[in-house]
């Protein structure tokens, strides 16, 4: 015997797998502290690399001056620019990740719950179900 | 007038439901196949790649695929030409590619397609209208994607001007000198660095104004952006030579923002009126069920009422014909995609195996609970909730009270 009420809230939950349920039951499996974490990890290692490309590319585009001046370039300095550069750089990029990437935590949380609700509902139809049984 | 304007909308929607699962991809796969002609026009150095089979072939894929696989495709399309004409020149945009990659286009969030958008409208001006879609329906994070659209655009002008000199023979030598005009001409894209400012300025505007709590904050919001890319572009082409004459500016950034204003309208419109169709199980069955958002309104049954001082009676243009349809235009659903809105489950039998009759009969079942639902629904005017198109809203009780349907003026 089909129970309409079950089959609207399973309705009602499978649409929501099928969207924004994807992704939010993916971020479900981590703590909040761990997904931001995971994600600054991401963008730090795709920064770097960013970062080192333009360098090479930088280096490419004054190699003639590096080359002409390679006895009395100033490296100590030249290497100081660079990191300095590359830390205000990934500071944004980091916290930017960190505040984007909580807030999507948070937002998808926001709907987890409803779909949580759902659940429960779903739980106390079963459990009415099964005193219903057990009482036949 | 207004009953006309609501049965054209109708229509839409209707045609729209019917023939949904094939429209998404048909406008990504025309999409695709004017981004990947568009590259073999352009840089389309190698003829093998730009045979209209391969076009086809990668549109295929593009049209099944999400967004962020069509930008992939053209890179690739776009580096293949580069290859052919210059191996060194092929090196120099791989590494520009990986860099815009990993700096901007992995913040995406969904919205990968505006990457390949952009270029494709720019040469119409219709560009414009891609940060301030991007402000009202995504977050400002999409400034990052808008930005390497931008870059891209130019980037194919780029390869445009210096690739004719790299199919020339180079010595090692003159490489290096090679190099470096390349990067003057990338670098001097002065406007290019213009417009990914005035697109974030565009996207962050919307964004902010949309969200603020007075009414017409949408039509101030796509209204401001317009002027933010106006006034932008006007003072980068007063500081450097833009390509772009002030008269396009002006008369396409207002075009793009009733664009906007068209595509908002028709994106709440259709995606929440869409038919969803879920599959699930539980212990006893498999479930095949078609949920239709109840947002129908019927063709002819508008109840318009004329109503004239000192008349307590109302003279209707038109009576619902019976029950059923009266429910079915009353108990228009708010549109909001939400877990909780009404969806009108429909749970399809399944065509084989012992439970089919339990399912026929689980049907008329629920059909008969639809009823007793909509009922509920007619005597609690309270829940009834229209947000997303109207959201002034619109609570007069004394309409209520005469049982004036207000539903369907609440929308215009």
């Amino acid at each position: 015997m089909i129970d309409n009420r079950k089959v609207r809230i399973m309705t009602r939950m499978s649409i929501y797998e099928k969207h924004e349920g994807k992704e939010d039951l993916k971020l479900n499996k981590y703590f909040k502290s761990d997904y931001a974490r995971l994600q600054v990890l991401k963008t730090l290692v795709s920064i770097t690399l960013a970062y080192a490309i333009v360098l090479v590319l930088v280096a490419l585009y004054q190699l003639e001056y590096l080359i002409d001046n390679a006895l009395t370039l100033d490296y100590p300095e030249l290497g100081k620019m660079i990191l300095a550069y590359y830390i205000i750089v990934l500071a944004v990029y980091l916290v930017g990740a960190l505040v984007g990437y909580g807030l999507k935590y948070q937002f998808s949380r926001k709907r987890l719950k409803k779909y949580y609700k759902l659940l429960r509902s779903l739980k106390e139809i079963y459990k009415e179900e099964d005193s219903y049984r057990s009482n036949m | 007038m207004l009953t006309k304007l609501l049965e054209i909308r109708n229509i839409m929607i209707d045609t729209y439901r019917k023939v949904r699962h094939f429209v998404n991809p048909v406008i990504k796969f025309i999409i695709a196949l004017l981004v990947f002609s568009n590259i073999n026009s352009a840089i389309g150095f190698n003829p093998d790649f730009a045979k209209t089979s391969i076009v086809l072939v990668m549109s295929l894929v593009s049209a099944v695929t999400p967004g962020g696989v069509m930008v992939f495709l053209a890179m690739v399309l776009a580096l293949l030409h580069v290859y052919y004409a210059s191996l060194f020149l092929s090196i120099i945009v791989l590494m520009i590619f990986i860099v815009l990659y990993a700096a901007l286009m992995r913040f995406s969030n969904g919205n990968a397609i505006v990457a390949v958008l952009i270029p494709l409208l720019a040469p119409l001006n219709l560009h414009f209208a891609v940060p301030m879609v991007l402000g009202c329906v995504a977050t400002p994070v999409s400034v990052l994607p808008c930005a390497c659209g931008v870059a891209f655009y130019y980037l194919i002008d780029v390869i445009k001007t210096v690739a004719g000199k790299a199919i020339e023979e180079i010595n090692l030598d003159e490489i290096i000198t090679y190099y470096k005009d390349i990067l003057d001409v990338m670098i001097g894209q002065k406007e290019m660095y213009i417009v990914i400012i005035v697109f974030a300025l565009v996207i962050i505007v919307v964004f902010l104004l949309r969200r603020l709590p007075f009414d017409y904050s949408f039509l101030i919001s796509v209204g401001a952006g317009a002027a933010v890319n106006i006034i932008g572009l006007l003072v980068g082409s007063l500081k450097f030579d833009l390509s772009i004459s002030v008269g396009s500016i002006i008369f396409m950034s207002i075009i793009c923002a009733f664009i906007t204003m068209a595509s908002d309208f028709m994106k709440r419109v259709l995606d929440y009126t869409a038919i969803e169709h879920v599959q699930f199980e539980d212990d006893d069955f498999y479930y095949y069920v078609k949920a239709v958002p109840k947002i129908k309104i019927s063709m002819t049954n508008h109840n318009i009422k004329v109503l004239s001082p000192g008349d307590d009676d109302v003279s209707e243009g038109e009576e619902y014909p019976d029950d059923e349809d009266y429910v079915s235009a009353y108990s228009e659903q708010a549109p909001g995609y939400d877990l909780y809105s009404d969806y009108d489950e429909e749970p399809e039998p399944e065509p084989e195996g012992e439970e089919n009759l339990a399912m026929q009969y689980a049907m008329s079942d629920v059909e008969g609970d639809y009823e007793a639902d909509y009922e509920e629904e007619m005597t609690d005017e309270s829940d009834y909730d229209e947000t997303g198109y109207d959201e002034a809203g619109y609570d007069d009780p004394g309409y209520a009270d005469t049982g004036y349907d207000d539903s369907d003026y609440d929308r215009n």
